[in-house]
């Protein structure tokens, strides 16, 4: 008896040990890449400047008697790009997720889902090819004359296959959220002689108001991190931009990396730069998941507080503060 | 007569939920519908307001008439739910403020004045006897407010379209004794502008507010009459034996 | 969430500001096309066929904005191209960047308007390789130095180490038939006379250093060398022409490597010239222009000229 019980024990702190070491794999191997980020970038980044890294506008580093390595055109091109990526991706990306939860006849849903999990897992150099080839002479032949343009390498032809890349994930969430409204919403609404359409416009949308937010944030995530395609279609001037020269070529803190790390020489004021140039991306990330992670956490405790109270069925307590 | 049935019939899909259910529903009364869980009260009352049209593979026959026109006719059916309005059993007011909540009506059918919205939702929240209690809060989220207090801004919402029936599917069920009290006191004075339909559990409750009471069993209509004949004097030994408590 | 709107917006709005005062010297000057209008004479038609003329020649609009395709900082054809050319550290910065030769290929092919540069050795039929000074790119002419667009790979050795063993036999791999192999399609052989290498089996280490644009080439000798004498050791370092032919003359490294010729000051060293690295500049199949000299080259790739129209 008390021998296989001793045994169990064993295997119990085995078996905890062992998932705890899994555990354990994944906050090491983050935290591997940010000492490695920090350790060669944040040198560099004191090297040169943190006003002159972050705000300059000349990015020159092989240049031998004024080198510059100023990452703002980057910075930017980063933000215009994604910033365009939302703004033609997120309402098509809502519209669709309404569509799919609250509008799609069964059988067209058949074939609309497993489509969208096709686009998720197509590689991104697929998409980079696609707007290579169709997007870029497309913008090139619509506005190439009239605009004096050198070719379709456009933050624009960057900005449309990034909305066509953040889709799947926009309306996947989106769509799981607006399906989670509980339906006594719908009917309410609908009992009060509104139209399915307003229903769901009025009604529906706004109750999974801070789901839909979250999918829109992971999209920003996908656009900000994306490299192959962008380099493909982006035209890579390091040039500084104004966002409304949208049909003018960009380059993004990604590209910029992916473009010259394979000549850089190592431990070089260069490299070391490259490697800022990661820490600043890493940065942005890391402000949008907290984004993301506030936004869940706040509207889901808050959520779960008030309908614990209308349970309880307290009659007539007023609120001490506005939650 | 505000209601009147003649021979309804209702399916979902091969269950027959409604068996030839016939009534007058005379206005400005409260009329209640008492009987077991699953016995076809809360379909007759969707049926009212077209509700079970959202229900796949539900059918209807029979005629069902408001005013003398027929619900399943040429009637607008938007039209149809702005004149019966609907309370549900749990509370469910929008993610949105009080008055949000109370003017959504309203807006729907094309008020779109500020100060009309206003005195709307004013006489909305007076008529649901809440009006003391969020005045001071009508920008707020009415997520914030108790269960009592949400089911009442429920009622004001509904009253807020200015319908002639209202419809209620067990508006008490999921609310503490003093809420429900504050309800029961508020169907009865509804009553004098509104015809009220409220169907009930609760069989002290449809002594209590109710003028008449029609007894449900098995999708049929087993005695429909005033509430104090039915509840002294039951003709029918099956709806005797629910009253007693012998089931249900 | 307005709140977040606003700030986000605001920022936005305040790091353009900071960006339109910094770049408000305009970036590339734009300069008013010459007046001179192309007359018939001054794209020599084609002599041979190794030009295909124009198919669409009448609709090439001389008034569209040239497109502009170079590679990326670091290429080693790009570094050849801009010290060849003059253009140096001046890139048009409206250039569009492209990581590979395919791809500067590729935007060439489907750009009516477009031109760019690969090494010669990368040439492919899609694309129309200039003449430069009426000379058309090719190996021959590369070797015969009558195509303007090439620089030498030089090795240096200084006197005190010309008669050093493993050096010497080193510099005649590099010279041989074996050697010279390695050089592949990527660049262009000069020497006329390869002879075969017979493996020495010497040891030692040999110091090589200088340009990171023979570097690539050095690779590949030492990979090859080394295979036959696996007693021998090679020591690669960078740090460009000029460090490299300073170091061989202050004995610091064995073999120097240059991508240049030697000026006058450094004539005291003894120069192999081990290959020769030719660009072509290549322009879409429908444009009429069949040549450019060295200067219109540059002119266009600083972004001095920026339409056909400005070729004068």
């Amino acid at each position: 008896m008390k021998q296989s019980s001793a045994a169990l024990k064993i295997r119990e702190n085995l078996m905890r040990a062992v998932f705890f070491t899994a555990a354990l794999a994944s906050i090491v191997a983050v935290a591997l890449i940010c000492v490695f980020l920090f350790s060669q970038g944040l040198p560099a980044i004191f090297n040169v400047g943190v006003s002159e890294f972050l705000g300059g506008t000349r990015w020159a580093p092989l240049n031998s008697s004024d080198p510059g390595f100023g990452i703002l055109a980057f910075i930017l091109g980063s933000i215009y790009v994604t910033a365009g990526a939302i703004i033609l991706g997120v309402p098509i990306g809502i519209f669709s997720a309404l569509f799919m939860a609250r509008m799609c006849p069964k059988g067209l849903y058949r074939f609309i889902k497993p489509a969208l999990n096709l686009m998720a897992g197509v590689p991104s150099v697929i998409y980079g090819f696609f707007g290579m080839v169709v997007i870029v002479p497309a913008i090139f032949e619509a506005f190439g004359k009239q605009f004096d343009m050198m070719s379709g390498n456009t933050m624009l032809a960057a900005s449309i296959i990034l909305g066509i890349m953040i889709l799947p994930t926009v309306i996947t969430i989106a769509e799981t959220n607006l399906r989670a409204v509980p339906q006594e919403l719908y009917e309410g609404a609908v009992a009060l002689g509104a139209s399915h359409e307003r229903a769901v416009f009025k009604v529906v949308l706004p109750s999974a108001r801070s789901g839909v937010m979250a999918a829109v944030v992971l999209g920003v995530g996908r656009a900000i991190g994306e490299t192959m395609a962008v380099q493909m279609v982006a035209g890579n001037q390091p040039a500084l931009r104004l966002p409304w020269e949208f049909l003018k070529g960009i380059r993004t803190m990604t590209t910029n990396i992916v473009i010259e790390m394979g000549y850089v020489e190592y431990g070089s004021l260069h490299n070391g730069a490259l490697i800022a140039t990661g820490v600043v991306l890493f940065v942005f990330i890391l402000i949008i998941n907290t984004l993301f992670s506030i936004l869940n956490r706040d509207k889901q405790e808050k959520r779960s507080l008030l309908s614990l109270r209308a349970k309880r069925g307290n009659p007539d307590t007023k609120l001490t503060k506005e939650q | 007569m505000k209601f009147v049935l003649s021979e309804v019939n209702l399916w979902y899909n091969d269950f027959q939920a409604l068996q030839n259910v016939s009534m007058d529903i005379k206005a400005n009364e409260v009329t209640a519908f008492i009987g077991p869980s699953g016995c076809g009260k809360s379909t007759l009352i969707k049926s009212l307001n077209r509700m079970n049209d959202l229900i796949e593979g539900c059918k209807i026959t029979g005629f069902i008439q408001l005013d003398g026109e027929d619900v399943y006719g040429s009637m607008d059916v938007n039209l149809l739910r702005k004149r019966v309005g609907m309370v549900f059993q749990k509370p469910n007011p929008f993610p949105m403020s009080v008055y949000d909540n109370i003017a959504f009506g309203p807006r729907t059918h094309g008020i779109k004045n500020k100060r009309e919205l206003d005195e709307i939702v004013e006489k909305s929240l007076h008529d649901a006897a809440i009006w003391d209690e969020v005045k001071d809060r009508l920008k707020k989220s009415a997520l914030g407010l108790s269960g009592g207090q949400q089911q009442r801004l429920c009622i004001a919402r509904a009253l807020s379209v200015s319908p002639d029936v209202l419809l209620m599917d067990e508006p008490t069920s999921a609310l503490d004794p003093i809420s429900t009290g504050k309800i029961e006191d508020l169907v009865m004075e509804l009553k004098k502008n509104y015809t009220v339909i409220i169907v009930t559990h609760n069989m002290q409750q449809a002594t209590r507010i109710s003028d008449k009471t029609a007894f449900f069993l098995l999708g049929e209509v087993i005695e429909f009459g005033d509430t104090d004949q039915i509840f002294s004097m039951p003709r029918d030994k099956r709806c005797e034996d629910y009253i007693t408590g012998r089931f249900g | 969430m307005k709140k977040l709107l606003a700030i986000t917006l605001a920022l936005m709005l305040a790091l353009t500001m900071v960006a339109a005062c910094d770049g408000g010297d305009g970036g590339n000057a734009t300069p008013t096309p010459t007046n001179n209008p192309p007359a018939g004479g001054d794209n020599n038609p084609p002599a041979g066929g190794d030009n295909n003329p124009p198919a669409g020649g009448d609709n090439f609009d001389a008034d569209r904005v040239i497109a502009v395709y170079t590679r990326e900082d670091g290429s080693g054809t790009r570094d050849a191209f801009v010290n060849i050319t003059g253009v140096g550290d001046d890139m048009y910065i409206e250039a569009v960047v492209m990581r590979e030769t395919a791809q500067i290929l590729t935007g060439v092919e489907t750009s009516d308007y477009g031109i760019g540069y690969v090494s010669v050795g990368s040439l492919s039929a899609a694309v129309k390789a200039l003449k430069i000074d009426g000379v058309t790119p090719s190996n021959d002419t590369i070797k015969d130095g009558s195509y303007a667009l090439q620089r030498p790979f030089l090795l240096v050795v200084n006197d005190d180490k010309i008669d050093d063993e493993l050096i010497a036999d080193f510099i005649e791999f590099t010279l041989s038939k074996q050697g010279q192999e390695t050089i592949g399609t990527t660049w262009t052989s000069s020497v006329d006379d390869q002879k075969d290498y017979a493996a020495s089996g010497l040891t030692g280490v040999l110091k090589v250093g200088g340009s990171t644009s023979v570097e690539p080439f050095m690779n590949r000798l030492r990979e090859a060398y080394i295979a036959l004498n696996p007693g021998i050791e090679i020591e690669i370092s960078g740090g460009g022409s000029g460090v490299g032919i300073n170091e061989a003359t202050e004995g610091v490294i064995d073999i120097g490597m240059s991508s240049r010729s030697l000026r006058d000051t450094e004539q005291h060293l003894n120069s192999f010239t081990i290959a020769l690295d030719g660009v072509a500049v290549i322009v879409n199949k429908a444009n009429p222009i069949n040549e450019m000299t060295i200067e219109q080259v540059k002119d266009i790739f600083t972004g001095e000229i920026t339409r056909w129209s400005g070729l004068s």
